[in-house]
């Protein structure tokens, strides 16, 4: 069935205090958990008819972050600077780590689940063994401070489908990449488009690398934030995307688009060309869709509310976000069709 | 009238003949002016020598566009509106500060807080000039911001520094100390492009004595064309201005931080506040007796947590260092400092992760002379939301900040036949947190 | 013939106005000065205060250059008036002024700042003002053309700048509108009933409110909707819906009054109905107090350094006039001249009270400034200050035109093109210096940083220093100090020399070491920068 970004609807949203920002699914009931600034973790079924989200159990002592699933158990991250890893059958934590000296903003669970690598405002990505826990690397290469002297953040991470390479992006607008086994220090992308600091008006910055993804096919990686900013005290620029050949440490693509807003999360579609990109700010929530091709989302969609992370499910027919107010459910299909049909007509 | 001689400015001859002629003129006027119009005060001024050893100074630090209390004097930690920082103890048993002022945190027995503002306005410009002046605007007065009436009370008389000093370098919210009915020779001297006032170089061709020379001509073709003249009080504050000029060029190495040792420069830090608060300690050091201090533009809307974790830490930071510092050369004693927004930040969390603007409970801080170190005043309700005791508003806070400073807060000063007080007549003092 | 005369010099010189008319203006001006002069003496006789004597010509010269001109007199200027030996020359130099080049584009700054405030500066707007006052447009249809129009025509779309500049804000369109046109603040009413002025309660704020609040715009385009009605809290806490009502409690029926019915401006397809600021208009100008008043008692502060009702924005029952009856009388002979700007103008400054001395005679008490009794120091404005300074220190060539001006003015049989080309240019000089000066606001503040301007700054320096054919390159090639000093006070201060003054100065100068030309800069510079300067007086 061919669909395109045009059909985007919002299918159902299912409210929660507060604001998410981690998202995971156990692949074997489809059911989805979300878990945000109240530190609890919320679950949803996307496939009931008008889904409700429950409050379960209380994974961190602070924001939760992000979130994995593997066979069963929740792996977070929080901004108590640990990470859990937490039973769904009766919501017991199985460990605690005090994983990073520092907020920890994002995780990302290797392809082969072997291993699991965590970014957080220490500046630094750990890799760790994800049944044991065992801390297997520290990779340090991002600046600690801002240019100008103050505290900076490492938002995201990312691993390639060969589970070979690691990447992550911080505030300042930098990407760094390493190899995944050896520890080695790859290569420094700089995106400082991502990064506002404002020295007349506000004296201070705004901005980030938010987001990064890397291609179905590993060549490329994709970031998302914001462009340049007009006024720090918001998100008053454009949202922003752009992806980088990061084997040859060349940018091949940047998309802007005149509604502002950060983009928090950015995505490839497995099957198409579409780059996706979620977020919010001054011109009100967003789900855009970028082409590769024009510089200008060939498609925005409106959440409700500024989203802050989302998934494709495994038909990718629906995209599940979370952020503020809860969760939401999109779907990319068109309507169902009348009952009897002429083939011919069919044309979706 | 006789001809003065062309005497170096300080010389008592020319002073004199100065100070009679301003008061003759003064005189001439008092009786008539009408409501509305400049004002006349006596001017009590103490001369240089017995304020020296008293001298009272006031550091004034503004944090502009509305610091969030959440994330420093009033956390919440825990509660649905208090945000991902943790608290950590401090020097005063039983009180917590946000996890982002360590330094502070170990210095707070010399810092007195107020947690219970209720100010009423959260429109920057409107809620500025109200916390600034201590007032709400009246459409027939202007008032006068408090830090110059801090300048007026405190200012030595014949001293060749300014008054008033006043840092303002982001354009965001940037305010003017207002003179209001004090008048034109109160103005401060306001830095807003750098940390050096412009035009305080010689210029070329022009040698000092020379310069000199040809000020002593205009003044004195000033005085002679005031003899006798209608409003001639507006030459007194022209002439005023004038006689600045020579005592602001010859403190401009108190603008020039590079005077300062490496060490101490490395201590206050590379960001502007710092350079900035460096040179506020070199002026007070020097006499100026009132420095203001803006720091800004707090207002974060959006991504609240990731502004205040930018802009905190290098408060903290500047902030205990100038206070050690203050305390290290024995000037704490003597100097009040303030810590003021305009208002502070919602309990609530928005879309964008941001807090907007919230003037029904926040908080405040002060140091230094007349303050108690380690008082807490006032309470917050657990969510932040309302103030639960000890309410104060942007009255009392003047009130306070002239006690402190050994001013009475009912003194008058006179608006034509109307006495005005310094500070609003139903304000009160918080004597909690003076000594 | 006379008519066809005119015709012909309203079409080539692009003057709206001929002479008789003008003869006819003046005249009844002067009988107005003369009515203004009575309240005034009987003012004083009931005061028991004396006046202080008419200003000498220089003076008189000065302060009617600057306020008419907006800039010093040139020497040139000052040679002549002094030297006329005629009885009634300050009344023609009044003519002259008034009717000169330089007086609409003065005055066209002076309206837009006070009309447009902290919105004020905007080059097509200013143009507008300007183009107004040279083609004599009365305050009521300037009032009117601000208000609603008509806004198509050349260069007329920006006369609705006023409104569009504040259409996103109900409070600051009310607030400002209320306060430039009908003298009165009435921002404290918003909230409560005013608390210090008991004649204006919320029920003013918002009926004033009603007739902005359908107003649209922000962008250029300024429009009305069809319904919408302000909704206020009374100090109760309840809802109320505000009447449309003036200031003077003057309630406007929803029904048409006594306008026809008009079309919307800028919409033709929609039905006609009534615009609410159009009714505004209305009930102005037929209540007329407001209105009248207001613009007087600007124009008395304009002239005089504070209003008749001071301060301006403040006329209510509670703030007496400082002269019993004037401010009615005046006002009314306004509103009865057809809101005649320029009579009003030639009214105030041909008053025996307008060219008073500014100093007093002995050392007894001067009178207080709301006697009018005495002319009191003024501030500059920026505008006057930047244009006067470069005047004074420049080539002195202000007031002489090339063959090729003075041949185009021949051929259409203007004057003055020549001096609005000079005008222009020097005011395109000004901006750099306006910047740094202090502006004369109602408490007009010395500051140090316009001190340390002029003491240090280069571009001061520039213009003290010799250079080319400038002020002070010319007295440095004069022979004797004698000389110099007497062209240096007569150039800056547009007055010869007090004897002693005189002699002072040359004493000073021979006592000065270093060049020549130095010490006439160092002279220059204590002449520009002293109060003599930089006051009105």
């Amino acid at each position: 069935m061919l669909f395109t970004p045009q059909q985007a609807t919002l299918r159902a949203s299912c409210e929660t205090p507060g604001i998410l920002f981690g998202l995971c699914r156990d692949p074997e009931d489809g059911r989805l958990y979300g878990a945000g600034t109240d530190g609890f973790a919320y679950v949803i079924d996307p496939t009931a008819e008008k889904p409700i989200a429950e409050k379960k159990w209380r994974l961190h002592e602070n924001f939760v972050s992000s979130m994995a699933f593997n066979d069963g158990v929740i792996i977070s991250g929080g901004f108590d600077r640990r990470l859990v890893w937490t039973n769904v059958a009766d919501g017991n934590p199985i460990r605690t780590i005090e994983a990073h000296d520092g907020w920890v903003r994002d995780l990302a669970l290797f392809p082969d689940r072997e291993r699991l690598v965590s970014v957080g405002d220490d500046m630094q990505v750990k890799i760790w063994n994800r049944q044991t826990g065992e801390l297997t690397s520290t990779l340090e290469g991002h600046a600690k401070k801002t240019p100008q002297g103050y505290a900076t953040a490492l938002y995201a991470v990312s691993v390639s489908p060969d589970g070979k390479t690691i990447a992550s992006g911080d505030r300042i607008g930098e990407v760094c990449l390493w190899e995944a086994d050896s520890g080695k220090f790859v290569r420094r992308l700089k995106a400082p488009g991502f990064y506002t600091y404002d020295p007349l008006k506000r004296v201070r910055s705004i901005g980030g690398i938010r987001s990064v993804a890397f291609s179905p096919d590993g060549l490329q990686l994709a970031i998302g934030g914001i462009g340049q900013v007009t006024n720090v005290d918001g998100f008053v620029g454009p949202c922003r995307v752009e992806l980088w050949d990061w084997r040859a440490g060349k940018r091949v693509f940047a998309g802007e688009d005149s509604h502002k807003a950060v983009v928090n999360h950015v995505a490839f579609h497995p099957a198409r060309s579409w780059l996706i990109g979620a977020g919010g700010g001054d011109s009100g929530g967003i789900l855009a869709f970028w082409d590769r091709k024009a510089t200008k989302a060939v498609h925005k969609a409106k959440p409700k509310g500024h989203l802050q992370r989302f998934l494709l499910d495994a038909n990718s027919e629906q995209l599940l976000a979370v952020g503020y107010g809860g969760f939401q459910i999109w779907s990319f299909r068109a309507k169902e069709p009348p009952a009897e049909k002429n083939p011919a007509a069919n044309s979706s | 009238m006789k001809r003065p001689a062309l005497t170096a400015c300080g010389s008592i001859e020319h002073d004199a003949h100065r100070r009679r002629f301003l008061q003759g003129t003064l005189a001439g006027t008092t009786a008539a002016l009408s409501f509305g119009r400049m004002t006349v005060a006596a001017d009590d001024v103490p001369n240089a020598i017995t304020l020296q050893k008293s001298q009272k100074r006031v550091l004034f630090i503004w944090l502009a566009g509305g610091a969030s209390q959440f994330e420093m004097w009033d956390p919440k930690p825990g509660r649905e509106t208090g945000g991902p920082f943790r608290t950590i103890p401090t020097a005063i048993p039983g009180y917590h500060v946000g996890e982002l002022m360590p330094k502070i945190a170990t210095q707070m027995d010399k810092i007195a807080v107020v947690r219970s503002l209720d100010t009423g306005i959260s429109a920057h410009a409107i809620a500025a000039d109200l916390i600034s002046t201590g007032r709400p605007k009246e459409a027939a007065l202007e008032y006068p911001e408090i830090g110059v009436v801090l300048a007026k009370e405190l200012a030595v008389r014949d001293s060749l520094l300014p008054d008033y000093v006043s840092f303002f370098l982001s354009t965001e919210g940037r305010r003017r100390p207002a003179t209001g009915f004090l008048g034109g020779r109160h103005t401060p001297l306001m830095l807003e492009e750098s940390m050096r006032p412009a035009n305080i170089d010689l210029p070329q061709g022009v040698s000092r004595p020379q310069h000199t020379e040809r000020e002593q001509l205009r003044e004195l073709l000033s005085r002679e064309f005031a003899e006798r003249r209608a409003g001639a009080g507006r030459v007194g504050g022209y002439n005023s201005a004038f006689a600045k000029v020579r005592g602001l060029m010859q403190s401009d190495h108190l603008f020039d931080i590079e005077q300062e040792p490496p060490a101490v420069r490395e201590r206050y830090g590379r960001t502007v506040f710092g350079r900035q608060c460096l040179v506020a300690r070199r002026l007070l050091e020097a006499g100026v007796p009132m420095v203001k201090v803006a720091r800004g533009f707090w207002d974060s809307h959006h991504d609240n947590f990731e502004s205040h974790r930018e802009l905190v830490p290098d408060f903290d930071h500047v902030f205990s260092t100038l206070l050690d510092d203050l305390h290290e050369r024995g000037l704490l004693e003597s100097t009040l400092v303030i810590v003021l927004s305009e208002f502070g930040r919602t309990p609530k969390i928005n879309k964008d992760v941001g807090r907007d603007h919230y003037a029904a409970a926040w908080s405040c801080a002060f140091a230094g002379c007349g303050i108690k170190g380690g008082a807490v005043y006032g309470k917050t309700d657990d969510d932040g939301k309302t103030v639960v005791d000890g309410k104060a508003n942007a009255g009392d806070v003047a009130a306070t900040i002239y006690k402190a400073a050994g001013i009475d807060p009912e003194k008058h000063y006179y608006v034509g036949p109307r006495p005005v007080p310094l500070a609003k007549e139903d304000a009160v003092p918080i004597d909690a947190i003076l000594s | 013939m006379k008519f066809t005369l005119m015709i012909i010099i309203a079409v080539f010189a692009g003057q709206s106005v001929a002479r008789a008319d003008e003869k006819a203006t003046i005249s009844s001006a002067q009988q107005a000065a003369r009515k203004i002069d009575a309240f005034l003496e009987s003012h004083w006789k009931t005061a028991e205060i004396h006046s202080a004597p008419v200003a000498r010509d220089a003076a008189f010269l000065r302060r009617i250059t600057l306020d008419l001109a907006g800039r010093v007199p040139t020497s040139r200027e000052v040679v002549r008036f002094l030297s006329d030996e005629s009885a009634d020359k300050r009344q023609h130099l009044i003519e002259r002024l008034v009717d000169g080049p330089e007086f609409p584009l003065h005055f066209g700054n002076v309206l837009d700042q006070m009309i447009q405030g902290r919105h004020a500066g905007n080059k097509d707007f200013v143009d507008y003002l300007r183009k107004s006052v040279r083609k004599q447009k009365s305050w009521d249809v300037l009032f009117r053309e601000m208000m609603i129009g008509p806004w198509d025509g050349d260069g007329q779309k920006i006369a609705n700048r006023f409104i569009d500049k504040r259409a996103k804000n109900l409070d600051s369109l009310t607030v400002d509108a209320t306060r430039v046109f009908f003298g009165v603040d009435i921002s404290c009413a918003k909230c409560h009933d005013h608390p210090l002025v008991d004649d204006w309660k919320q029920d003013h704020f918002y009926g004033m409110a009603s007739f902005f609040n359908r107003t649209t715009g922000g962008k250029g385009k300024v429009g009305e909707k069809k319904d919408g009605e302000v909704k206020f809290l009374g100090a109760d806490g309840k809802e109320k819906t505000a009447k449309v009502m003036f200031l003077s409690g003057l309630v406007v029926e929803v029904s048409p009054g006594d306008d026809p019915p008009r079309k919307q401006t800028g919409d033709n397809n929609k039905p006609a109905h009534i615009s609410r600021r159009q009714q505004l208009v209305t009930v102005a100008l037929k209540e007329r107090v407001f209105f009248s008043r207001s613009f007087v008692n600007r124009m008395w502060e304009y002239f005089f350094g504070s209003g008749l009702v001071d301060p301006v924005d403040q006329i209510h029952s509670g703030n007496a006039p400082a002269v019993d009856g004037l401010l009615q009388w005046l006002a009314e002979d306004f509103a009865a001249s057809g809101y005649d700007i320029q009579r009003l103008m030639a009214a105030i400054v041909s008053t025996r009270a307008y060219g008073l001395s500014s100093q007093w005679p002995d050392d007894s008490t001067i009178p207080a400034e709301t006697t009018f009794a005495v002319a009191r120091l003024r501030p500059l404005t920026r505008r006057q200050l930047a244009l006067s300074l470069l005047l004074v220190t420049g080539a002195g060539d202000y007031d002489s035109s090339d063959d090729e001006t003075q041949r185009v003015e021949r051929y259409l049989g203007v004057n003055g093109i020549g001096k609005i080309q000079k005008y222009l240019a020097f005011e395109s000089q000004t901006t750099a210096l306006i910047r740094a000066f202090d502006s004369r606001n109602r408490e007009f503040q010395s500051s140090a940083s316009e001190a340390l301007f002029m003491s240090n700054n280069e571009a001061v320096q520039k213009l003290v220093r010799a250079e080319g054919d400038n002020l002070t390159a010319r007295l440095s090639r004069m022979s004797s100090s004698k000389q110099i000093v007497e062209a240096a006070v007569k150039s800056v201060f547009s007055r010869p020399p007090r004897d002693s003054e005189g002699s002072q100065l040359v004493e000073w100068f021979d006592q000065q070491h270093g060049d020549r030309s130095d010490v006439c800069a160092r002279l220059v510079w204590a002449l520009v920068t002293s109060a003599e300067f930089r006051f009105n007086h």
